[in-house]
């Protein structure tokens, strides 16, 4: 745990003419997310960690950028409270600035648990070395553009986090989890749930319906006794800590996102969010249609992100110039132009 | 309003009497689908939002029926480089909708068709001028709502809840207007759509979904809107709890989320708002009590049984009095009633008020709200507290009286202390009325110069030209230099052992 920030800010800021420019890292379990340039410097977060201020009666939380996600929920686990979404922590590694950065949220997403819900705001480093801050410790919060959330999922392409304001929840008094053995109609077996109360996770892992819930600890007799009734067995959690984490993720993995109700494969690794986040080995396993995202699989002349149309393109590219307007950050990441 | 009206306007230049040129007059009448307003006297009705303080009569005011209808104003808005403002039902409280004086005022009121509601996804697809309420009526024969409830839920549109990222009572459970919107339809100025979100709206990919929440209206309109629509709870209680002073009010808000409650609502009142409602409505609220809490409570059957007496016990040990609990939708409307009804009855109290809208950290309530008792007995004008308390957004009302020469300037000033009291506190400006005109001056104080140079950049990466709703939400750096704002940052104030106020 420690502040490094005046060490980073004059890194960043010393640099002469011909640097080939910084390539940011945590603790480097996401390369697999766009391309990494091995020309360009390693900026390294990592020793930049710590939490900054942590109030639990205010659901609040602020770390540095580097600290590891085990630091943070172990923090949070003692006031017994949470993340709201769940990142992956690939090889058990993960920092906070690669959680926002990488806008991989876990099994919690469609329940209102996305890194949307979470963030309130951030710190970032500009390649002159000015340090800016958005948003801030108060969840209502509407003065200025909401740059803290256009730094979910932006691979650091707009500049490094320093560190992170987040809102954080109690840990509900109840979790349960529940399975059920496949048969041809697993799909619409878990569909079947996706309106219960309380549901917090549904996905196939291993050819079963996994399902998870939470709440008040008055209803967990309840739905033990309607999910025993619809043929459900209780399990451990092990199926959403494979789900967050993705540990059946190792050299290659394709990640399909699309409509719910589209017919299974049978090629599934796993399932998420109720169908519509889905992991396969290889490309021609995959349904149609829907946006597909290549995992370990980039090269220069790959496209790093699923399509993304003209449009959002020139805009995410003006903002690029706007952030970082000689592109010293993390350049080529996320598409190859910029 | 912030600093002299005469100041603000300058945002918009100097040009104060505008002959509009004939020929964009003259081309806006030819465009089929376009409804035109140049007449004075219907020109009035638009000369403000619900900032009434600032006016500036729109040289001209249309109403496109459709999106190719907007399409072709903004073709000529570039043509002639003229500015556009978009406006919803006009209700905002910043002045995000006053009338750029050498503009064009494009009104959505046309767009307010409910396009389809999906039951099974749970989302409704509507257009911009839909009002907020409306969503909410047209889905509750499927058990289901549009949770975000600003007060002014009756009349606003939801166009103009994206715009300003709109909260409401229930916003401390159920989260802000962008945590309930799915996608949005989005036309540049340039005459492009951007459609965001929708079936990619968790993709990983930089959140432009949620930059468009909140920009008031400078980086594009809005033109359709997907909500997440929300199950209707089983079970919900309103409980009241009065007590001998604010700061065990406020104290008890912060009990309340470390016990691990998420109330559905957490309000606040003082004790000239409690007298004052309970004058206006008698609601049967607690009239000798310092402060009042309302919570909302709401989950499964069970589950609010269990909030019930977890609250109580908080309650008592904080030494709440005169608890009330009420079960049914009467009862419940009933304690609610006097908070709805709290606005209107300060106004009975004075001939004017001035409503702030800063948030702070929830555990510096009770000392921010002594700091503005203190900062009422030094201006001598009264201030009554009716506020989100379980979401730390402050709405002090600053009573007084215009006709009193010199009180306006003093409740601008004291406006001004409460704001900057925000900042010093680790707060923002503004929770959830927005920037508008309103409070421009005092966003010199809480962003720097290099954090206001990207906001003019994401401004000028969707509207190079400048000509979608300018002048507004974020100051020039030379405004901010004849402010002369001292920039707080992160709350160091500078020489912070010094009394500022």
């Amino acid at each position: 745990m420690a502040d490094q920030l005046d060490a980073i800010v004059d890194r960043v800021r010393s640099v002469t003419a011909g640097h080939p420019g910084w390539a940011i890292e945590g603790h480097g379990s996401k390369s697999f997310l766009g391309y990494r340039d091995p020309h360009l410097e390693v900026l390294s977060m990592e020793s930049h960690s710590g939490v900054i201020n942590y109030w639990p009666e205010e659901l609040i939380i602020r770390a540095r950028a580097g600290t590891s996600l085990d630091e943070l929920e172990a923090t949070l686990a003692a006031s017994r409270q949470r993340l709201i979404f769940e990142p992956p922590r690939c090889n058990l590694k993960g920092t906070l600035g690669g959680a926002i950065a990488s806008g991989l949220a876990g099994p919690r997403a469609p329940f209102s648990g996305h890194i949307r819900q979470a963030l309130l705001g951030v710190q970032i480093l500009q390649s002159d070395g000015q340090v800016t801050r958005f948003g801030g410790e108060v969840v209502k919060n509407v003065a200025g553009y909401d740059v803290s959330r256009l730094m979910i999922g932006a691979l650091g392409i707009f500049g490094p986090l320093l560190d992170v304001s987040l809102r954080v929840l109690p840990i509900p008094a109840w979790e349960g989890f529940f399975a059920k053995g496949a048969d041809d109609s697993v799909l619409h077996a878990l569909r079947a749930r996706r309106h219960d109360v309380g549901l917090s996770g549904a996905g196939i892992v291993n050819g079963q319906v996994c399902l998870r819930y939470e709440g008040a600890a008055a209803n967990a007799r309840d739905t033990t006794a309607k999910l025993k009734r619809l043929g459900y067995e209780v399990v451990e959690g092990a199926a959403f800590a494979a789900l967050r984490d993705l540990t059946f993720f190792t050299d290659v993995l394709w990640r399909w996102e699309g409509d719910p109700e589209t017919p299974l494969t049978g090629h599934e690794v796993a399932v998420d969010w109720i169908g519509r986040l889905r992991y396969y080995l290889a490309p021609e396993m995959m349904p149609p249609s829907g946006q597909v995202w290549a995992y370990g699989q980039t090269s220069p002349e790959a496209d790093r992100l699923p399509v993304v149309e003209p449009i959002k393109k020139a805009l995410l590219e003006r903002l690029k110039r706007t952030f970082d307007p000689d592109s010293r950050f993390n350049a080529g990441r996320m598409f190859k132009e910029f | 309003m912030i600093g002299s009206r005469a100041g603000i306007l300058s945002a918009f230049g100097q040009k104060r009497f505008w002959l509009l040129d004939k020929r964009i007059l003259q081309s806006l009448k030819r465009l089929s689908g376009v409804q035109v307003i140049d007449e004075r006297p219907q020109l009035r009705a638009y000369e403000s939002d619900g900032l009434s303080a600032i006016k500036a009569l729109p040289p001209v005011v249309v109403l496109p029926s459709d999106l190719p209808s907007l399409r072709s104003v903004l073709a000529i808005a570039r043509a002639f480089s003229v500015p556009v403002v978009a406006r919803g039902a006009g209700t905002g409280l910043s002045g995000g909708a006053t009338p750029h004086p050498d503009g064009i005022l494009v009104s959505l009121a046309k767009f307010r068709r409910i396009l389809s509601i999906d039951v099974e996804k749970r989302r409704a697809r509507v257009q911009p001028g839909v009002t907020n309420l409306a969503i909410s009526e047209a889905v509750a024969q499927h058990k289901l709502f549009y949770a975000p409830d600003p007060s002014s839920q009756i009349a606003c549109t939801i166009g103009g809840n994206v715009a300003e990222n709109s909260g409401g009572v229930h916003c401390v459970k159920y989260g802000l207007t962008l945590h309930n919107v799915t996608g949005v339809e989005v036309l540049l100025l340039s005459g492009e759509t951007l459609r965001l979100g929708y079936d990619d709206s968790f993709t990983h990919q930089p959140d432009l979904l949620a930059l468009l929440h909140g920009s008031e209206g400078m980086l594009g309109i809005v033109t359709e809107v997907e909500v997440q629509l929300t199950p209707m709870p089983e079970a919900v209680v309103v409980m009241m709890a009065a007590f001998e002073s604010v700061s065990q009010a406020a104290n008890t808000v912060g009990a309340i989320f470390a016990q691990g409650i998420i109330p559905a609502g957490l309000e606040m009142m003082d004790r000239l708002a409690i007298q004052a409602a309970e004058d206006f409505v008698k609601a049967g609220y607690p009239r000798q009590a310092e402060a009042m809490l309302l919570i909302e409570l709401d989950g499964t059957a069970c589950e609010v049984d269990e909030l019930i007496e977890q609250t109580e016990q908080v309650l008592a040990q904080q030494g709440a009095s005169g608890t009330a609990v009420e079960r049914s939708p009467e009862g419940r409307a009933r304690l609610w009633l006097g908070r709805k009804a709290a606005f209107p009855a300060v106004g009975r109290i004075a001939p004017d008020y001035y409503c702030m809208d800063g948030t702070i950290p929830r555990r510096h309530l009770a000392e921010v709200l002594e700091r503005i008792n203190e900062r009422s007995r030094h201006y001598g004008l009264q201030v009554a507290n009716v506020f989100h308390a379980g979401d730390g957004n402050l709405h002090p009302l600053i009573l007084y009286d215009a006709n009193v020469p010199g009180q306006l300037d003093k409740a601008e000033a004291f406006g001004a202390d409460i704001l900057n009291l925000c900042i010093e506190f680790g707060g923002t400006i503004t929770g959830e009325h927005g920037v508008g005109l309103e409070k421009i001056n005092q966003m010199c104080v809480q962003f720097d110069e290099s954090e206001l140079r990207l906001f003019h950049g994401i401004k000028a990466a969707f509207d190079p030209s400048n000509l979608l709703n300018p002048g507004k939400a974020v100051p020039t750096l030379s405004r901010c230099a004849e402010f002369g704002a001292m920039h707080v940052h992160a709350g160091q104030l500078p020489h912070a052992n010094l009394d500022r106020f």
